[in-house]
Formats: C-alpha cells, structure tokens, sequence
C-alpha cells in the first residue's frame, strides 16, 4: 500500500498544496513553520480523521486546531494504492463530524466505491488510530512506543477477531474495574461495604435476638400464669361446687327448721285444743244451741231485772189496796179524768170571761164621753195615718219655704244683672262672688237641715232639694265670676239654664204654699169635727195623735159592753159544775165539795186513778216477768244439765265463758287443722328423707369462708388477666420488634450469601484475569523473536551495532541490558530513546506487515541524534525506504540523504 | 360424620425466599383465607370437627392478625370441634395470646390425650411428641378396638427406629394397635397409605405450597365416617388457591438468549400452567461455554405471563478444548492454559474460561 499524492483544500495554514509521493523515501525538507508536521497530520486524518474532538483545549482538539486558518473548505484529496486498486479519497470537515463529507472513489473509474469505509485507516492499516500513531506514524518528538492491542492482534493476525487479543486491553482494564469495584479489602469496594453492612446486621440481630429472649421469658411468664389461672379456676370450680352444696343444705337446713316449727306449731294447736276441749265435760256445745242459750240468758236477765223492776215495795202494795178501795165502784180510767179536767179548764175560762167583760165606772164614763164625741162616726184609723202624713209634709214645707223665696228672689236678681250688660262688671262681679258665696252657704245649711230632717223622720226632700239649688247656684254664681276674672269671657249674658231653675223654683214655692194652705185647712177641718182644740198650730200633730188613741179606747170600751151584755156564759158554766161534781161525789161521796175543790180533787182523783193504773199493771208486769224468769231459768238449768256444768249464779256470764270457750276450742281446732295440713303440704311437697338426714361432713366449713376465698379467687383471675393482657400487649410489641430482626437476620443472611457468592466471584475473577494475562504473555511471547530480530536489523542500520544488549519481553517492553541489569530506556538519552524507539516501530511494521508493506511517516525523527548518529539514522531510511514507501519530514538539510539516497 | 383432616399450615409463614415484601405479604393473606375457606367448606359440608395435625404457624412470633383469625375461625363455629395437636413449629405464643380457651378448642399434651365424638363411637386420641417422650410413648397408646380410632401426630413417618425420636413417628409401633385412620402432619404433600390390614395414615399436606419445594396440588383431607360400622372414606379436597410448578426446560444445545426463549416457550406452551400460578423454570442441559445467556432478559421477558416466576439457570457449561487446540489467539491462548493448569477443578476451570470469554466478549462475567 502506498500513498500516490494528496491535495490540500485547506488544513491548518496548508492552503491548496498539491503533494506527490512516489516510492521509496520521500524526503519533504523544508524550514520551520512551513506546515511539514500538519502535511503529516492531513495524512493521519485523511485516514482516520480527528482525534481528542472533544476536547477543550484547541491544541488537543485536532479538529479545532486544524481548522484552516485562511478559511474555506476545510479539507483535501488523498490518493492511495492498496492491495494493486488506486483510490481517491476526498474528505471535507465541517464544525462536526456530521457536517463532515467523505468520498472514495477508485482511481481508474472515478466511480464511488464502498471498498473502504469512512475508517479507512484501520481497514488500511488494521490498526487503531493509537496503534497506528505507535508504529506506522512517527509524529515529531514522539519517537517511542509500546505494543497495544491492535499491534499484538496485527502481529498475531487477529486483528479479524474483535474479542481477543485486540481487546485485551479493555478487558484488562475492565478486569481491574471490577476487582477495584469489588475489593473486599478497600473501603470502596462493594465486598467491603457488603461484609460492613454484615457486620452491622449481625449486630443489629444479636441486639434484636433479646426481643426473642424477652418473648420467651414473657410466654414462660404467661404460661405460669395461665397455670395459675387454671389451678385457680379449678380450685374455683370446686369451691363453687362446694358452696352450692352448703347453700343446698343451708337450704335443707331451713326447711328442717320450717319442718321443725310446723310439728311444734301442730302439737302445741293439738295440746290447746285438748285443753280447751277440756271445758267441756260431756260434750262440745253446738254453737247454735249455745248461741240460743245465751240469747236465752239473755233474756233471763232481762227478765230478772223486769221482776225486779216490777217488784212492789211495801208501800206500793198498802197503797194499791188503798186505791182498790178508792175505786172499787169504777176505776175512772184517764180519758174520764181528762174531759173532767177540761171541764175544769172551761170552766176557769167561763170565770175569767164573766169576769172581764164587765165596765168599770171610768171606763163606762169614758164610753159615753166616746159615743158623744163620735156621734158621727168613728173615724177610720187609716185616715189619721193620710191626715198626720199631710201635716207632716205641710210643716216641712212651711219651714222651707222661706230659704227657697230667699233663694228665689237672690237667683232672679242675678238674672237681673247679667242682662244688665257689661259696664260695672267689677262690681258685680264681687257682688257675684258673694252670692255665690251665700248661696253656696244656704245650699249647704239646707242640705244639711234636709239631712236631719230625714233622720228625724220627717220629710227631707223639700230642704234637701232647696239646699242642692242653693248649692248649685252658689256654684255657678262662682264659675261665672272666675270665668270673667280669668281675661276670658266665658259668657256675655245670662245662661238659659238659670232662667229655668229660676221659674222651676217660682213653681215650687207656689206648689208649696198651695199645698199648706190646704194641708192646714183640711187638718183643722178634721180636728175641729171631733171637738178637738188647739192654741198654736205647733199643737196640731200631738191633738191628731190624741184623737187617734180616743178612738182606739172607745172601740175597745164598745166591744167589752156588748159582751158583757150576753147570759150563755153562766149556764154553761153551771153544767160544767154539776158533770164535774158528780164525778167527784162518786169517789168522795162523803166529802162536800166546793167548786173551788174542785181542782184538787179532780187531781187527787186524777193522780190516784193514774197511781193504781201504774200499780196495777206493775202487778201485772210483775206476774209476767216471773214466769218468762221461770221458764228461761229452767231452759238454760236444762242444757247446761246435758253439757255436766254446774250452772253458776250468773247465767249469762257464764254462757258467755263457755262460749268464749267454745271459740276458743273452735278456734283451736280450726288452728290444729291448718297446722296439720301446713305440716302434710310441706311433707308432701318437701323431700322429707333428705330434710331428715344427719349433715353431710363437708358442708361442716363455713360458707363465709368459701366466699371469702371465692373472691380472693375471682380478685386473682381477675388480676391475672390484666396481667396476661399486659403480657400480650408487650408480646405483640416484642413480636413486632422480633419481626423486624427476623427481618433483618433474613437480610442477613441474604447479604451473606450475596457477599459468598460475590466473593467466589471475586476469586474468580482475579484467577481469570491472571489466566487471561498469563495467555496473552504466552501468545505475545511467540512474536516476540521476529520484534527482537528486527530490532536488532534496524538498530544496525542506524548505530552499526549489534542490538544484543536491547531485550524485547512478551508485552513488547524494551530494556537495555546496562551494567549487568535491565534498564527502562526512560533512565537513558533522549537521543538513545528516539533510536530505540524508530527501530522498535520500524520492527513492529516488519511484523505486522510481511506482505502488502504500508507508507510510513517519519516527522522528523532524528532531531535528537547526535551527529554521528545522523548518518546511521540517514541509513536506516536508505535501509527502510528499499521497502516500505517513507515519508521523511525534515527542517534540516543535515538530516536530509543526498541526492543519490533517493 | 364428617371430620377434616388438615396440618402444616404455617400460617405466618415469611415468604419472602422467593417473594418481594408485597407479594410476601399477599400470599401471608392468601394463607389465612386459604384456612377460612377450608372453614366455610366445613360448614357448607357439614363437618362436625377439625384435626390440625400440627404445625398450624410457621413461627412462634404470631402475627395479630393470624392469631385473630384462627381464633375468631375457633370461636365463630361453636359446633365444630376442632383439634389441635401442636408441631414443631407450633409455639405456645398461640395459646398464650387466648383469654381463655375455647369450648370447641381441644389440645393434646405429651401424653396420649383422647376426646370422644359421635357419642363416644370416634375417638381422636393424640400426643404430641419430643425427645423425651418419642422412645417411650408407643406402649401407653390403649384403643378400644370396637371404636372408631383416629390417631393424631406431628412427625416424620418413620419404618424404622429413629435415630433423633423427636421428630420421627415409629410407624412399626403403632401397627395393629386398632388404628382405623392415623391423621398426620409434618410432611407437605399429600400421602395416603395403608398403616396395617385395618387402618391408614395419611399427611394431607400443607393447605398452601409456599416455596418450590411445595409444589403442586395442596389441600386437606374429608373423612366421612360412617360410626355405626366404622367404614369412612376419604377424600383429598383441593384448597390452595395457587399452586407452584417447576418447570425444567432442556437447553441443550443453545447458543443464545433467543434460542433458550424458545425452548422456554415450548415448554411452557406444553405445560399449559395457569397464569395465577407460581412457577419456577429450570434450565437444564449444556450449553457451551460461550453460550449468550441473558437471565435478567429472559426472566423480564416470561415474569409479567404469572404470578410469579423465577429461573433457575442448571446447565452445565461445555468446553470443546479441542477447537482451541490450534487457535492461535489469546482465547485458544487463555483456554488451554486454564485447561492445562490442575490446580483447577472441571468446574472451576470451566467458570474461569466463562468468565473469561465474557470479559473478552465485553459482557460481565456471571
């Protein structure tokens, strides 16, 4: 492969240069600054374009720094041979690499082919830019080299496989990045912080296993407990039992006691009843028979006391035989008493009547002073009643009559006045005042007058109503003047109302005297018709009220002479005499009886008749009650005889004992039968068999006891459970905290088999990357021979020397044996390295290249050779050019072959 | 009568191995209906009592809401008895946690305890069993053979004499003693034999698989017995309401990802597992060494298809040393040196050359 020429649009300062290369060395001397080092680098970017794009700095960033400094296209053409076919390439570069334009085309059809693409150099070269730079590209100052990837895959003709040895490199580092990532030993490496998080797992799990240790001490705790609670729930159990036990006996107890008291209860009844049976000797009474005695005692009582009432003293019976004798003709029996005792009665009465009727001397000298006084008539006393009222009135309004002419004729001068007009109303108005004052006075003093009057009895009305005038008068005499006074004028002439009180009261006084005039002439009319006189008419009322009571007398002296004047009474009274005498004779036949003795005896008879009544039919009474006595007494002797009991005096006390015994005998028994049905329910309905055994041993311990201890239970359990909740309530959260490192020893144990396995890896790795260096020292230590003989050729043509001291290991490392060691060429001249390194290059392109051989740029290689170097460096090129195509890139003439080298 | 044979519910089991937390927690949920359907069941089914064989929690820390649910699932069916013989997981945090214990609640203790059903016809007798009570227990079990006997224990069935008695049941002990039905509990998945010519025993199982070791179907047991002539009849009632599978998927062969997609594919399309399903596929086969294996690919890719899904990667790497015998690159390089180098094991030498060539290929190693 050989470059043929190149053209440069613009690159750098290189603007429009047209190169032509020809085979062999081709020596471009030209001075400093003319752009040798960027004609290189077109060459390099042609094939491979730009490197270090993105860096910053513009010396680095080579699309930057060649950027052309005239402007235009930024660019050139290449033409190449390779493999017998001559290309063109054309490449334009833009501010990016996708403004950037690539061309190739071959040579002899100007057509485009797709024979290389826009990496032409790596396919030219099957090197990278790095290797290419390395070996076949010596730019100026930069002589040295190292095998890279590509290199030892070119020399090992595996630059085909893209994972082998051309990548070693990146696996090397890879390998290395991985070991660094994961180094158990380094703070950064993942194994490391893998086996710290262990660490602090393993401690945060010893930590939470105490959650575990607590847990279990807290069921130990609950189990305890829970034994307890059983034990004690037992315990409870049976002590229940046992108190149902004593509480069922306690209850057998009380019924043996119930039992116990119904059979006491039933043999005392059965002991009362035979001793309230025992009152009854023969036999028990039947009530009804007893009841019928006592009601018969009773009786005998009342018939005791009967003859005792209607026992006769001795006095009675001397005066019983007394009155038999009296009336041994006729018992007069009371009626017979009573009509003489009227008799007498009427007889009384016939005397007072004879008696009174009968005028005195007075009297018959004031009849016949009435019959001349009345000769014409009796007046009716209901006319003395008209006439006295008349004069009453009269008097009333006679003393009246006076104030209300007064009245009158002031009212009459007032009206007067106020017609009178308006001029000296001053005047007038006091004379006003004053009258009203006045009359006010007069209407007040007849209002009272009228008052008295009327409590007084007499008539009121006149003065009272001649006082209310007055006052009203007063009144308005009063109202007119304050009206006026005030500067206001309430009235300019007199009011109609006045004028008609006025002519009211003129009627009145008229009317009134009217009515005296007649009173007094009918009254003294009256009066003077009975011959009645009077000096003053003040006398008049006390003669009217004589005349009254004359005539009163006169009617009653009349009366009492016309009865008087009668016989009927005296003969009536005769016959009354004679029937009331007889009567008396026939009992006192020998006793002259007066009338005035008739009285008396008519009561002596009259109690003695009524005294032999009573005697006798107390006699009788007597007779009778003694035999009812009788009787009752042998009926009661007769039934106490069939009961054997002994009558005692008092019969009906004792009756009434033995009634009371009786009930209470019936009563007794009623009681016994009650107990005894109450003692056979309760047998019945009891079992009697379990009342009436001995106590059972075990209900001996007091019940209190049993309770007591019950609720010492009950308190525990009850404790307990609060316990037991407090227990599960710290186990949920120990559970909670448990789980947490049941959590975390899962994580634990997850991150240890994480960290094994990443550890295994590890190892694994580490051996890999051993294994895999090992290989690629053992593959590039076969080609390490054909390097060495190169370089041993080439440092020859430079020095004339033998290269035997400079040795080449399998990574194509060069040392130079020196005082018996092997030493870095970096520890030597900058001059000494350049030739090692020319000759390593030109070395490692004889072993990459043995067939088709590529151009080689040399940009001034030897500018640190010495002189006498010079000529062996100008050799070597002389040397190399015979094979490869060079492009040789000088400033100096001194380091430029003579003509005849080219 | 009917009676429900169930044990191993772990309820308050973690679930986490496989589970995120919220999955976890669904299927803790998922457990306790799992037991409140298996109680629904028993009313709709007129099951008179419940035996749980033991191992009724996971754990001995009970979460609230388990405790209240087997709780309140006690309190709120008066009329069936239920009888809980405590496993090895069972802890006293349960019964501690109760007020009081349930009417309907009976326990065993570390003596053979027996409670009477069906008028004294059934009998349920049961230990549970410890170190210190497993060698010596077997004698002291007395069975009216005239009755129904139904036998409860927590353990692993064991013919012979067991090394470590505490979790082992000698099945010879308890031959011929007039056991009708031996109800146990201890293993996950339903086995039902014969015990000895009159008796079975039977572990129904867990009511829920939880992990990959407890797939397929889970549930509990009905036995419908008839008293009077001591005949019953049993019957493996499904009660999960989701099941685990593994899947193994032969790999043989593939070179990529896309290719183990495939296969993956046909399997599943094969296997036909409902979507509510857990599963777990099992890569098997050998693939060689330079195989593309995406896991994290292929999980996202068939994960979103169940409820939950996990692959496990169980091939064997093949390395055809051979072909690098003569390739002349630092791979053939790399492989024959790893391969001529004894200090490796086979495994580890293949692991060193995956890892290797998956660096070299720019991929992590596995």
């Amino acid at each position: 492969m050989r470059l043929l020429s190149c053209y440069i649009e613009n690159f750098g300062k290189l603007k429009d240069l047209s190169v032509t290369f020809e085979d062999g060395c081709n020596v471009i001397c030209r001075e400093n600054g003319w752009g040798k080092s960027t004609l290189a680098a077109f060459i390099k970017v042609m094939l491979y374009g730009f490197e270090e794009e993105k860096a910053r700095d513009d010396l680095k960033n080579e699309r930057k720094r060649y950027r052309p400094w005239q402007g235009g296209v930024y660019g050139g053409r290449l033409e190449f041979e390779a493999a017998g076919e001559r290309y063109v390439l054309t490449r334009t570069f833009g501010m990016k690499e996708k403004e950037d334009s690539f061309s190739l085309r071959k040579k002899e059809t100007n057509l485009e082919c797709r024979d290389f693409s826009r990496a032409v150099g790596e396919e030219l070269f099957f090197l990278d830019c790095a290797s290419f730079c390395r070996t076949v590209f010596l730019s100026q100052n930069d002589c040295e080299t190292v095998s890279t990837d590509a290199i030892n895959a070119r020399i090992g003709n595996l630059t085909d496989a893209t994972d082998d040895i051309n990548n070693y490199e990146n696996v090397n580092q890879r390998f290395a990045g991985l070991l660094n990532q994961m180094n158990p030993n380094r703070k950064t490496g993942s194994l490391y912080k893998c086996r710290e998080e262990i660490v602090r797992l393993e401690e945060e799990v010893r930590v939470g296993r105490s959650a575990d240790q607590a847990m279990e001490k807290l069921y130990e705790s609950i189990q305890q407990k829970r034994a307890e609670q059983d034990a004690l729930k037992e315990e409870q159990a049976l002590l229940a039992e046992k108190q149902q036990k004593i509480a069922a006996y306690k209850d057998i107890q009380v019924k043996r006691e119930a039992y116990k008291s119904l059979c006491q209860e039933y043999q005392e009844r059965e002991e009362q009843a035979k001793a309230r049976r025992a009152c009854f000797p023969a036999k028990v009474p039947e009530k009804e028979r007893l009841e019928e005695a006592i009601a018969c005692s009773v009786r005998l009582s009342a018939a005791k006391e009967k003859v005792q009432i209607y026992e006769m003293s001795e006095e009675e019976i001397r005066r019983e035989n007394d009155l038999e004798k009296l009336f041994r003709e006729e018992w007069p029996d009371p009626e017979t008493c009573d009509l003489q005792a009227q008799h007498l009665r009427e007889m009384q009465e016939l005397r007072v009547l004879m008696a009174g009727n009968r005028l005195s001397d007075e009297e018959r000298e004031r009849l016949d002073e009435g019959r001349n006084r009345f000769a014409q008539g009796v007046p009716e006393l209901s006319e003395f009643e008209r006439v006295i009222s008349e004069w009453n009135e009269c008097v009333e309004r006679r003393n009246v009559l006076p104030q209300k002419k007064l009245t009158c004729e002031t009212l009459q001068q007032i009206s007067r006045a106020g017609a009178a007009g308006e001029g000296n109303r001053t005047g007038r108005g006091a004379g006003r005042t004053v009258f009203g004052m006045l009359f006010l006075a007069a209407g007040l003093a007849l209002l009272v007058c009228g008052v008295w009057m009327a409590g007084s009895g007499k008539t009121m009305a006149p003065a009272a109503a001649a006082g209310l005038i007055a006052l009203i008068a007063g009144a308005a005499l009063l109202f007119l003047r304050r009206g006026r006074t005030g500067g206001r004028e309430v009235s300019r002439s007199p009011e109609p109302a006045d004028n008609d009180g006025l002519e009211q009261m003129k009627r009145q006084i008229a009317q009134d005297e009217a009515f005296i005039e007649q009173a007094e002439s009918g009254t003294e009319k009256f009066l003077e018709r009975y011959g009645m006189v009077w000096e003053r008419k003040s006398e008049i009322l006390d003669r009217l009220y004589d005349l009254k009571a004359a005539v009163r007398e006169y009617i009653t002296l009349s009366d009492q002479e016309k009865a008087s004047a009668q016989g009927q009474q005296e003969e009536r009274y005769r016959e009354l005499a004679e029937e009331v005498k007889a009567f008396l004779n026939k009992y006192f036949p020998e006793e002259e009886t007066d009338e005035s003795a008739f009285g008396p005896e008519l009561a002596r008879i009259r109690e003695a008749a009524g005294e032999y009544a009573v005697l006798k039919k107390k006699r009788n009474d007597l007779a009778r009650a003694r035999e009812a006595y009788r009787e009752l007494a042998g009926s009661l002797e007769a039934f106490l005889a069939e009961l054997s009991i002994e009558p005692e005096p008092d019969l009906q006390a004792h009756l009434l004992r033995i009634r009371s015994h009786l009930q209470s005998y019936e009563n007794s028994m009623q009681e016994l039968l009650a107990a005894k049905e109450r003692k056979e329910a309760f047998e019945t309905a009891e079992n009697m068999a379990e009342i009436l055994q001995e106590e059972p041993a075990e209900t001996m311990q007091p019940l209190q006891e049993i309770t007591g201890r019950l609720e010492e239970i009950a308190g525990r359990l009850e404790q307990l459970c609060e316990y037991m909740a407090d227990d599960n309530r710290h186990l949920d959260e120990l559970r909670a905290e448990s789980d947490q490192t049941a959590e975390t020893a899962e994580r634990l144990s997850a991150l240890r088999e994480s960290y094994e396995a990443g550890l295994k890896k590890y190892e694994r790795i580490k051996i890999t990357r051993e294994y895999l260096e090992r290989a690629k020292i053992s593959l590039t230590a076969r080609y390490t021979e054909p390097i060495r003989k190169g370089l041993v050729k080439y440092y020859a043509f430079l020095t004339g020397e033998d290269a035997g001291r400079i040795l080449v290991d399998a990574n194509v490392g060069v040392t130079v044996d020196e005082l018996g060691m092997q030493r870095d060429p970096r520890f030597f001249s900058a001059g000494y390295r350049d030739m090692i390194g020319v000759c390593l290059r030109m070395a490692l392109v004889d072993a990459m290249y043995r067939e088709e051989k590529p151009f080689v740029v040399f940009d001034d290689p030897f500018a640190n050779l010495d002189d006498s170097r010079l000529a062996g460096a100008l050799n070597l090129l002389r040397q190399a050019g015979r094979e490869y195509q060079i492009l040789y890139f000088t400033c100096h003439d001194s380091r430029t072959p003579q003509p005849d080298f080219t | 009568m009917k009676i429900i044979h169930c044990a191993d519910l772990h309820l308050d089991s973690k679930m986490t191995s496989n589970l995120t937390k919220e999955k976890a927690r669904e299927r803790k949920a998922e457990l306790l209906n799992t037991f409140d359907r298996m109680l629904r069941y028993a009313v709709r089914n007129q099951v008179e009592a419940v035996i749980i064989a033991g191992d009724l929690f996971d754990t001995k820390r009970i979460s609230a809401s388990a405790r209240n649910a087997v709780r309140d699932g006690i309190l709120n069916h008066p009329d069936i008895q239920f009888f809980y013989l405590r496993g090895n997981h069972d802890a006293e945090s349960f019964l501690c946690s109760l007020d009081e214990i349930p009417d309907n609640l009976k326990l065993f203790g570390e003596t053979w305890t027996t409670y009477s059903l069906a008028d004294g016809r059934i009998t349920v007798t049961g230990a549970e069993l410890n170190r210190e009570n497993a060698g010596s227990i077997w004698n002291d079990l007395t069975l009216d053979r005239d009755r129904f006997n139904l036998v409860v224990l927590h353990g692993q069935a064991s013919e012979n004499e067991p090394a470590d008695g505490a979790e082992y049941i000698n099945m010879r002990k308890l031959m011929n003693r007039g056991i009708d039905y031996l109800a146990l509990g201890h293993i996950h998945t339903y086995r039902l034999e014969q015990l000895d010519g009159r008796g079975k025993y039977c572990y129904p199982g867990c009511l829920e698989g939880r992990g990959f070791d407890e797939c397929g179907r889970h549930g509990f047991v009905l036995l419908d017995i008839d008293p009077g002539t001591g005949h019953f009849r049993q019957e493996f009632v499904e009660a999960a309401c989701r099941t685990l599978y593994t899947l193994p998927v032969d790999v043989s062969g593939c070179k990529t990802t896309f290719d183990i997609s495939e296969k993956i594919r046909d399997g599943l399309d094969r296997a036909a597992i409902s979507h509510d399903s857990l599963l777990k596929l099992v890569l098997t086969g050998e693939v060689d060494v330079e195989c593309e294996k995406n896991m994290e690919y292929l999980v996202k890719k068939f994960e979103p298809e169940y409820y939950f899904l996990k692959i496990s990667d169980e091939t064997s790497l093949m390395v055809d040393y051979s072909a690098f015998a003569l390739d002349e690159s630092l791979k053939g390089e790399f492989i024959r040196i790893v391969e001529g180098d004894d200090d490796l094991d086979p495994q580890q030498k293949v692991e060193v050359i995956r890892c290797g060539l998956r660096m070299l290929a720019g991929e992590d190693p596995d």
